[in-house]
């Protein structure tokens, strides 16, 4: 029996190791946080990625922090698939019209909790790995082409989501998703009454319509609002649209669930056409918003050429 | 001695490597699951050494078990058990199931699906053992409401183990009606085939529609999502003491180590890795009395002991087994889920049907995989020497 003691303690210090690895760790509480939200406990999951500590190179842990986020906005890309996806029209009449049928667009503010925790969701995997310039190149520099293709499908639903926020809440839409029907009285995203807009604005004439005057727009884009708020207003739907079109010309979709998502790569070539400069490819909210890099004529330039010529009272089949 | 033996296991019970969610053993008996799987201390049937291998030395005479084809499925039925009333009828989750992928999605999120077939013949003679088997398991989730992920894991494992349990000193038990105590020692080695496949796919990503639109045939499709195959080997070592009362009564203590040091196995096929076999450690203790006609058993486990970031009560399973001459009951409690069946006894035959509850969460009673369990031993034979 005395050798069976030397044995035990062999066999002992044979099969101890050191508990959990780093890795196993981070696994699990990715795991962990998965289930957690198979049932919707946004706030749980949150507390048990927390428990690791943020792992900023780590995509399947980035992915799970952004839905987290995402589950304290209400979202879901079940419910978006199952009511919303087909309702993209993918024709530049009225692209960002039909993003405002979606069940998930009504928003009656830009600081409420839904837009707000959703923003936090994209935030997350659009400055994945620490970068502080969102773009997919860089983000290419830090992950696999696997995880950037699974980081952007994830975020490509929930830009289209808060694009879809957005411009229900600026653009006054009708029930039929159509610019100026609504209850809110602008027939306008913004004001446009610095500069050359006036002139741009007049320019389009009916391609934008019914925005057919300088001073139509929503409250907080009123001229009489301060330059630098407005811009950071505006830069928000920007950056949200740059990033969309940024995302999806770096995937490839098949199968009939996917809309006509594929149909939509080549709205971003109008800003260019437009030759309105930096303000075509930025994609961060400070860089946006520094009038060193787009200045505020551009900025309105922007939403002229693009929202309100995407956003009209052009029917939507 | 063995004071001191146990204590030395209690040192390393908080430390060594982790599982999370459900342990994958390569074999668990049918009989033991419905046991609440606290079958550490009694692994008397064929699936000895997927338990302990010196309860090998327990066993007297020839058992040939040639056939055992057991399944295990998630179990569809809902019973309802009152004072006045028993009911019983397919679960709400399986009724009306919806077509659309949407619907099907919202209806299946987080309800884990598990298929287990395998079969393993095997023969006895006294404390040695070698058993053949072919076990196939698939477990699939779909989790995360927000952006889901389908979780898929299925391994195919076949192989064979060769074990032998000895007896240190006198052997008591069934056929000396002597009052003693024994310990007995065991170790068995295996060599196994594993092959499947373990990944993540998020739902509505691009990598699974890629995989589905490119794969033109099942082994394409397979390759696209991971499937790789190899082989290892393992090592399994236990020990037990027993005391015996007039050869009717037993109280025994086991503890097991499966898979000593983990298992890797050395890839043959394909480009992912193969996932390793990780050690388990396994503590049970069990109560057998015969009683006339009757046997009946108790026993409790706590397993995985290696495990240092699972719940205590999670670890923790109960069991017990009513053994008439054609009837037997099973009854336990599974880390905090019940379980419960019955196997008929038919002269070569013997079927075991029962259901069992498992914790698939990362917290005790967080959630429970409930499944149904079938087995048909056919050849089932025993004869004393």
């Amino acid at each position: 029996m005395k050798k069976l003691i030397p044995i035990l303690l062999f066999l002992n210090l044979f099969i101890i190791s050191c508990g959990q690895s780093d890795d196993e760790k981070i696994d699990s509480a990715i795991s962990h946080a998965n289930q957690l939200l198979s049932s919707s406990l946004c706030a749980d999951a949150i507390a048990v990625l927390d428990g690791i500590g943020y792992q900023n190179l780590n995509s399947r842990y980035l992915q799970t922090y952004s839905s987290a986020q995402a589950c304290l906005a209400g979202y879901s890309t079940i419910d978006f698939f199952a009511s919303d996806v087909d309702k993209i029209y993918a024709n530049d009449a009225n692209f960002i019209g039909s993003l405002t049928l979606f069940t998930t667009s009504p928003t009656t503010s830009l600081t409420s909790g839904s837009f707000l925790n959703l923003k936090n969701a994209i935030n997350t995997l659009l400055f994945a790995g620490s970068t502080t310039s969102s773009s997919t190149t860089n983000r290419r520099a830090i992950f696999l082409e696997t995880e950037i293709q699974a980081m952007n499908s994830q975020l490509l639903y929930m830009v289209l989501v808060q694009m879809g926020k957005y411009f229900e809440y600026y653009g006054n839409p009708s029930a039929a998703g159509l610019k100026g029907g609504g209850a809110g009285g602008n027939n306008c995203l913004a004001d446009y009454t610095e500069g050359t807009a006036p002139a741009i604005r007049a320019g389009l004439g009916a391609a934008i319509s019914p925005c057919v005057a300088d001073n139509d727009g929503h409250a907080d884009l009123d001229g009489a609002v301060a330059a630098t708020t407005r811009q950071s207003r505006m830069c928000e739907g920007i950056i949200l649209f740059n990033n969309f079109t940024d995302i999806l010309a770096s995937l490839t979709f098949t199968g009939g669930n996917s809309g006509d998502i594929e149909l939509l790569k080549t709205l971003s070539d109008y800003c260019v056409l437009a030759g309105l400069g930096n303000v075509c490819s930025v994609k961060t909210l400070s860089e946006c918003e520094d009038t060193a890099n787009v200045t505020f004529e551009n900025a309105q330039l922007f939403f002229l050429n693009m929202f309100e010529n995407m956003f009209t009272d052009a029917a939507i089949p | 001695m063995l004071r001191i033996s146990f204590s030395f296991l209690f040192i390393f019970l908080f430390l060594s490597q982790t599982v999370n969610a459900e342990f994958l053993y390569f074999g668990r008996s049918q009989e033991g699951l419905l046991m609440g799987d606290a079958y550490t201390a009694v692994a008397d049937d064929e699936n000895t050494m997927f338990y302990n291998p010196a309860a090998l030395a327990r066993h007297g005479g020839v058992s040939l078990t040639f056939l055992n084809p057991s399944f295990t499925i998630p179990n569809v039925l809902k019973t309802e058990i009152g004072l006045s009333k028993f009911e019983t009828g397919v679960d709400d989750r399986f009724q009306n199931f919806p077509s659309a992928p949407a619907d099907v999605a919202r209806r299946v999120i987080g309800e884990p699906l598990y298929l287990q077939i395998g079969v393993n013949p095997t023969i006895k003679m006294e404390g040695f053992a070698f058993q053949l088997f072919a076990n196939s398991k698939t477990d699939m989730i779909l989790e995360n409401a927000i952006s889901p992920v389908l979780k898929v894991n299925y391994r195919y494992d076949k192989g064979f183990m060769l074990g032998y349990g000895w007896t240190l000193g006198k052997k008591f038990g069934k056929k000396s009606k002597a009052s003693g105590n024994s310990v007995s020692l065991g170790a068995a080695v295996k060599s196994v085939s594993r092959e499947g496949l373990n990944g993540r796919f998020d739902l509505f990503g691009t990598q699974l529609l890629e995989v589905l639109s490119n794969s033109d045939n099942y082994k394409a499709l397979r390759e696209a999502l991971g499937y790789s195959k190899g082989s290892g080997f393992g090592l399994d070592l236990g020990m037990e003491n027993n005391y015996y009362l007039d050869g009717n009564t037993r109280l025994g203590m086991g503890v097991s180590f499966l898979d000593v040091g983990g298992m890797r196995f050395k890839k043959n096929e394909g480009i992912a890795e193969i996932d390793d076999q990780d050690m388990s450690v396994n503590i049970g203790t069990a109560w057998q009395q015969k009683v006339g006609f009757l046997d009946y058993t108790l026993a409790m486990d706590y397993h995985n002991a290696a495990d240092p970031v699972g719940d205590f009560a999670s670890k923790l399973h109960i069991g017990a087994r009513l053994d008439m001459p054609v009837l037997d009951l099973y009854w336990g409690w599974n880390g905090g889920y019940g379980s419960f069946g019955l196997g008929l006894d038919a002269f070569f035959l013997r079927l075991t049907v029962g259901f069992y509850g498992l914790e698939i969460g990362h917290k005790f009673k967080e959630k429970e995989a409930k499944r149904m369990v079938v087995q048909l031993k056919l050849l089932d034979i025993h004869f004393d020497l």
